[in-house]
């Protein structure tokens, strides 16, 4: 059976991390690492590496490293509970204040936080971009997929998701026959 | 009896324009709103296609960038630019994963409650179940070489596609005062300067704020 006391914590830990990592995964990495690592030891330094980079090659948000965190400290029902404590309540206030944002949306202030943030949140963006970048672009082939990616997307009409699919079977393939 | 259908972005109205009765209001047509129900209407016919391009962003979009969703933009029917701006603003300053917190403004502003909630099921439970199948299999051993290698060309491959979508907002995203600086200053304060997403917003966000605040006439 599972141990109940590090669920409590894990519980804790992720319900706080979803309600003050502003910034995503490259915010709430670091505190992830602290408390999972050095302030509980649930897993070694290795493990969480491995978790981390589980995370990082699926589809979605990187912060689903809730799951093999979660998992790599109390199983299944480590992972199910890691990742409701850090989704939910942080889902719901965006869903209640996105809710309520529609409802005012002609007030002045507003109509201001509109205007001013545009821009701000472009800028912000393509930080984001150049994290992720940073974050997946490896190798030499990474570089030439995403450029090649980018080419076709601009140039041609092939769905991105075609795309990133035979970029995916290129790689594996590639791999195979070298090995 | 004839009936005229006007709708905007944020608002539908019917109009009743009567012509039994010439006169009865005296020229003046009068507005019957009944935005709920013709919202709904809207709604209803926007799922099925938002829905399919969800999922197809839930399995596609590693690294979990909102400026995946920017593929959502169709200013003609779906999301608006500058809707897409907007929301992509809020996020910004709300905890959370912001990939999927924008999912959720984009389902609620297009479909309600239910869009909104299937928006944050199809952006995030792909991705969810792939990793919990991973971590059941491979954590503590090493993961396949071909599998590592495929997921890491698919992901460098989504680099190209957020890029793509990044120039697409920032091109629409200079409509207000100090547009260049405040985007410059946001980019190089989170990116290469490293000062993390709170004090670039705080500077760059407050800085825009200041400068597009409102002013009184004369």
């Amino acid at each position: 059976m599972a141990d109940l006391h590090a669920i409590w914590e894990l519980l804790l830990l992720f319900l706080r991390l979803g309600l003050t990592s502003f910034g995503g995964s490259l915010a709430a990495m670091p505190e992830i690492q602290r408390a999972v690592v050095q302030q509980h030891a649930w897993l070694t330094p290795t493990d969480f590496v491995a978790a981390y980079a589980i995370a990082q090659v699926a589809p979605g948000p990187s912060l689903l490293v809730s799951i093999p965190v979660g998992y790599g400290v109390a199983g299944p029902l480590g992972a199910l509970v890691a990742t409701l404590a850090f989704f939910l309540p942080s889902t719901l206030l965006a869903w209640s204040i996105s809710h309520w944002w529609h409802r005012l949306h002609d007030a002045v202030w507003i109509i201001t936080f509109r205007r001013a943030m545009a821009p701000v949140a472009a800028g912000l963006l393509a930080a984001g971009v150049l994290a992720l970048g940073r974050a997946a672009i490896v190798d030499g082939l990474g570089a030439a997929l995403a450029i090649v990616t980018a080419v076709f997307l601009l140039r041609t009409r092939v769905p991105a998701a075609v795309l990133i699919t035979g970029a995916g079977v290129l790689g594996a393939v590639g791999t195979s026959l070298q090995l | 009896m004839q009936t005229r259908t006007v709708s905007d972005s944020r608002r539908c109205v019917k109009t009743v324009v009567s012509r039994r009765k010439p006169g009865a209001w005296h020229g003046v047509e009068k507005p019957l709103i009944i935005g709920d129900a013709m919202v709904a209407q809207e709604r209803r016919r926007r799922p099925p296609r938002l829905f399919r391009q969800l999922a197809t962003l839930g399995l596609t979009s590693f690294g979990g960038s909102p400026a995946y969703l920017q593929t959502l933009v169709d200013d003609n029917e779906g999301l608006t630019s500058a809707q897409y701006l907007e929301g992509l603003s809020l996020v910004y300053c709300l905890p959370g994963a912001t990939f999927s917190n924008l999912g959720v403004y984009v389902g609620q502003l297009l479909a309600g409650p239910g869009g909104a909630a299937s928006a944050f099921l199809l952006l995030v439970l792909p991705g969810a179940l792939t990793i919990a199948v991973l971590s059941a299999l491979f954590l503590g051993t090493a993961l396949p070489p071909a599998l590592v290698a495929g997921l890491r060309a698919a992901g460098a491959a989504t680099v190209g596609l957020a890029f793509v979508s990044c120039l697409q907002v920032v091109g629409r995203a200079r409509g207000s005062r100090g547009a260049p600086l405040s985007g410059v200053l946001a980019f190089l304060l989170a990116g290469p300067l490293g000062l993390g997403l709170v004090p670039a917003l705080l500077l760059a966000g407050g800085f825009s704020v200041w400068a597009n605040r409102p002013r009184g006439r004369g």
